[in-house]
């Protein structure tokens, strides 16, 4: 046991050094947000800041969570093909679900510097700052987000396994995800066929508590309704993601056909 | 005549050539992905977010679907110059006889053109889905004002790429001016909104003055359109040839310091 938390936690400590120092990530964790908090703000600039606040600060920063996430998780399978370790990988005794999950919990942490600096910016140059009525809350609301984003991003991750050309479907699923989750803006405005998909989705009911919890009034029931629904379909990706691992291992494994699609 | 003739073929080949090897061509698939699907994302992405703040969607719609040539103008250009990097034949590329900027400006040839087709594309989704109305259009000026607009973000792309001979990494620079693009040049919200030192960057971008010209002719009101393209042409060249110059500049300063991807 203290051999696999080892191991989980060092590749973790690899997997940090070697993401912090990518120029792509970087863009990612400092573009995205601003981008889109910036966007936004100027919306909203005649609205009452408080009315802004959410949108100008969640929208910005969940878009950097989410966009670190899935670009980080088709991207280390990316990287490891093209550096020629993803057969090693798949060969070595530990599962591989156990080794992409170390990266994908530590891409979750290090997509909190989205958030992070789209707080910041929106405080020192938007002026918008973080009012949280209900801290511990937001935060739960918060790991619910995370744990919900990571599990979607390890089922990619398996997907990403079974293609050359994962970098492209990366950069597709960006904004689809982006409109789908509800990041920013709700998904109440968008055709009910196209919520239902949305509600297959743990980022989305993460974001409804997040935007709930930064609400003044008591919280309510949506909050509570969200807030499970985020930790219960992410825990079904999470059980997906682990019996995909282990079908598309036996697969490639038997097949000899890892990345030929 | 002749010789005129042999020469745009042999630049028309050149151009086609690097364009299938450096553009993801060869797989179908993947080129129909990055080509229709992503741009089209991104496009109901912000117009959505527009309809949410409660501005009118269209806005949103034609400045994203205008703003879509940037793809290929800017990341296609820059693209070409981070291939011949990744796949080692950036020396080749400045050992050759032919100035590099000669090359690089044959390869941008088409994705000006390409950028046209994207934008093409947009439009037609906003035209069809999202409210954009095409009843006041003047076809006969949008067709010049869309090429124009695309072969300008072009010819930044090809000012952007000189960083990477200087050994910049590409991607940080053509993602940070594709940002500006984005935020600056009236794409999601008028440039009179941005504070003043933003404006004048706003006014010496590409994007800008095309975009208010395509704005003034999907509106059928074409005061004023011949001055902003006019602006969006200049401000093009003016990319394009400091780039073309700067390029056999760095190609002079490679080849004397031997310093070409090691700065």
């Amino acid at each position: 046991m203290s051999a696999y938390l080892r191991l989980f936690v060092s590749t973790m400590g690899v997997h940090a050094y070697n993401t912090i120092r990518r120029p792509f990530y970087q863009i990612v964790l400092f573009i995205q947000p601003i981008v889109i908090a910036t966007t936004v703000h100027m919306l909203y600039q005649h609205e009452p800041a408080k009315e802004v606040a959410g949108f100008v600060l969640l929208g910005g920063g969940l878009a950097g969570i989410w966009s670190a996430m899935t670009f980080s998780s088709a991207g280390d399978v990316e990287r490891e093909r093209m550096q020629g370790t993803l057969g090693h990988l798949l060969a070595a005794p530990v599962p591989l679900g156990f080794v992409m999950g170390a990266k994908i919990v530590m891409n979750a942490l290090l997509s909190l510097l989205a958030l992070v600096i789209t707080l910041l910016y929106s405080w020192l140059l938007l002026g918008v700052p973080l009012i949280l009525p209900h801290p511990l809350a937001f935060f739960l609301a918060l790991a619910a987000f995370l744990f919900g984003a990571s599990s979607f991003a390890l089922c990619l991750a398996n997907l990403f396994l079974l293609t050359r050309t994962a970098w492209i479907f990366q950069n597709v699923l960006e904004s689809p995800l982006l409109i789908l989750g509800g990041i920013a803006f709700p998904v109440t405005i968008l055709p009910v066929w196209v919520q239902i998909i949305g509600a297959g989705l743990p980022m989305r009911w993460g974001s409804s508590a997040l935007y709930a919890a930064l609400d003044a009034t008591p919280l309510g029931d949506d909050y509570w309704a969200a807030l499970g629904r985020a930790f219960g379909v992410g825990l079904f990706y999470l059980v997906a993601a682990h019996l995909l691992f282990g079908y598309i291992e036996y697969r490639v494994r038997q097949r000899g056909n890892l990345e030929t699609l | 005549m002749r010789m005129f003739c042999q020469s745009a073929g042999r630049w028309l080949r050149l151009s086609l050539l690097g364009y299938r090897a450096l553009f993801s061509w060869l797989n179908p698939l993947d080129y129909l992905t990055i080509k229709i699907l992503e741009p089209i994302a991104q496009l109901l992405f912000f117009t959505l977010l527009g309809q949410f703040a409660g501005f009118d969607p269209a806005y949103f719609a034609l400045g994203n679907a205008v703003r879509l040539a940037s793809i290929s103008g800017l990341y296609g250009s820059v693209l070409v110059m981070i291939e011949e990097r990744m796949n080692g034949t950036l020396q080749l590329v400045v050992a050759s006889a032919t100035p590099i900027g000669q090359t690089l400006v044959t390869r941008m040839a088409l994705q000006g053109l390409d950028g046209l087709l994207t934008t093409g594309l947009g439009l037609a989704v906003s035209f069809l889905f999202l409210g954009l109305d095409a009843s006041q259009v003047q076809w006969l000026w949008l067709l010049p004002a869309l090429l124009i607009t695309s072969y300008a973000i072009a010819a930044l792309g090809l000012f952007v790429s000189i960083f990477g001979i200087f050994g910049v990494d590409l991607s940080f620079v053509m993602n940070f001016v594709y940002t500006l693009l984005i935020l600056f040049c009236g794409v999601n919200f008028a440039i009179t909104l941005l504070p003043p030192v933003f404006q004048v960057i706003a006014h010496l971008l590409p994007l800008t003055h095309g975009l208010l010209a395509i704005r003034a002719i999907i509106a059928g009101d074409l005061t004023g359109v011949s001055v902003y393209l006019l602006l969006e042409s200049l401000i093009g060249c003016a990319y394009g040839i400091s780039g073309y110059w700067l390029f056999r500049y760095a190609e002079y300063r490679a080849r004397v310091q031997g310093t070409l991807d090691l700065v």
